[in-house]
């Protein structure tokens, strides 16, 4: 029963692009008035990218946790001013990123480590092998990343990772399209070199 | 074009992310270069690689904590400015501080008086309040605004002269009531042992309220005073 509400609810939440009120629209005025179960659902909609964000910018979980929190507690606290009209995830990924970049400056005066070392999701017994190979593919991504400046990182894991456009990105990052695309170029020539070495590696391994 | 300016390209080449002219420049080259197709293809293989093995995998546990840890904040701060709104609008006035003082040092000094010999401990009735008259302040507050004024910081220790009623505040630092983060800060850091101890510096020097309250999700165990000398 109640797997079957929830599914009908993510159906609904995932139609109505072009609808007058979208159902994240609905959600959110209705988190506005002081509906919990609203906010609840609307971070349940969103928490898995904007986790995902915080954790290629941050580089492992618990950072990536305490980032999310932050981002969901600063929407909730200005929720009532925020413009319904406006389009609430693309607020909400603004301020995603800000709250990532503040932790990353905060980060490089500790120096946290950028390999995730803790075991993830528990595999079945039949995809151990697989879980395995994966979480070494996971490890080497996070160690990619790492080798990059802030900024790169934060260009490359907007553009290719999440999906935005150049122009977006750039505003996302407070920068301009050109220094955007130098970051991304960057960085993608240092991803293609570090693969390249790491092929290098294998094969005289081998 | 030649081939290092190509190489250049390449990695922005792949998304289209140059001017017309270069991406068809860049075409033009590789198309005739096998380097440049080469590392065109590595550098896709390179950003394909990154979207697919730089995922989190974390499991519901982990969002589930996630967001009761919002909630948990959330709750914090909802509970803390309701309490302070309660108290200010009503404890700043300063006719209002006189007469509770007056009404306050009236009931306990009787209560110091009746309970001389046996250390006692009662009830405290809903608002909670008590007076403290301590021996004349050594820094004598000149106006009424200067009664919440930082230096009564440096006042933790009360004299030992003058009668006095103490409530035993859990081990905490005295919150100037000036600064209100601040003393949100300090009384959260009371709240841990379940009260909340709010301290006025009256504009009379000699008087100076305490108000040991407990914090309102404790609030079903009601808070003890003890007279003692
Ligand atoms: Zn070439």
């Amino acid at each position: 029963m109640a797997e079957i509400s929830l599914m009908a609810q993510d159906l609904r939440l995932n139609r109505g692009e072009g609808e007058e009120t979208t159902p994240i629209a609905r959600l959110v005025a209705r988190a506005q008035t002081g509906n919990r179960e609203a906010f609840d659902q609307l971070m349940i909609c969103h928490q898995h990218r904007v986790v995902a964000l915080a954790w290629r910018l941050l580089g492992n979980r618990e950072e990536a946790r305490d980032a999310a929190q932050e981002t969901f507690l600063k929407v909730y606290r200005h929720l009532a001013s925020f413009d319904p009209e406006r389009d609430f995830g693309a607020w909400l990924y603004r301020i995603a990123v800000n709250v990532c970049r503040d932790h990353a400056k905060k980060r490089n005066r500790r120096e946290r480590v950028w390999d995730e070392q803790e075991i993830y999701r528990q595999p079945s017994a039949e995809d151990v092998e697989q879980w395995a190979i994966d979480n070494q593919e996971r490890r080497l991504a996070l160690q990619a990343l790492a080798e990059l400046t802030e900024k790169e990182r934060a260009a490359i894991v907007l553009r290719d990772l999440e999906g935005f456009e150049t122009d977006e990105v750039a505003r996302l990052l407070g920068s301009t399209p050109t220094t955007v695309r130098s970051q991304i170029s960057k960085a993608r020539a240092k991803l293609k070199d570090l693969r390249a070495r790491r092929a290098h590696s294998l094969d005289r391994k081998a | 074009m030649n081939c290092i300016h190509a190489k250049e390209l390449l990695p922005l080449f792949i998304t289209g992310d140059l001017s017309a002219a270069d991406m068809n420049a860049v075409g033009e080259h590789a198309r005739r270069c096998e380097s440049c197709r080469a590392q065109t293809a590595e550098i896709t293989a390179a950003r394909d690689w990154l979207k697919q093995a730089a995922n989190p995998a974390l499991d519901e546990d982990f969002y589930d904590h996630m967001r009761a840890g919002v909630w948990d904040r959330i709750d914090a701060e909802a509970n803390r400015p309701r309490w302070w709104s309660f108290i200010l609008p009503v404890w700043t006035s300063r006719p209002v501080l006189a007469m509770a003082a007056a009404v306050l040092l009236a009931v306990f000094g009787l209560i110091a008086i009746s309970d001389r010999k046996n250390v006692s401990t009662r009830p405290v009735p809903p608002q909670d309040v008590t007076a403290e008259l301590s021996a004349p302040a050594p820094e004598p507050f000149a106006t009424a605004d200067q009664r919440v004024a930082p230096q009564y910081k440096r006042r933790v220790k009360p004299e030992p002269a003058a009668p006095r009623i103490v409530v035993p505040a859990p081990a905490a630092p005295i919150s100037p009531l000036g600064d209100m983060a601040e003393a949100a800060s300090d009384a959260e850091s009371i709240e841990e042992s379940g009260m909340i101890r709010i301290e006025i510096q009256t504009a009379d020097p000699n008087i100076k309220i305490i108000w040991l309250a407990p914090k309102p999700a404790a609030a079903k165990s009601d808070p003890i005073i003890s007279t003692t000398e």
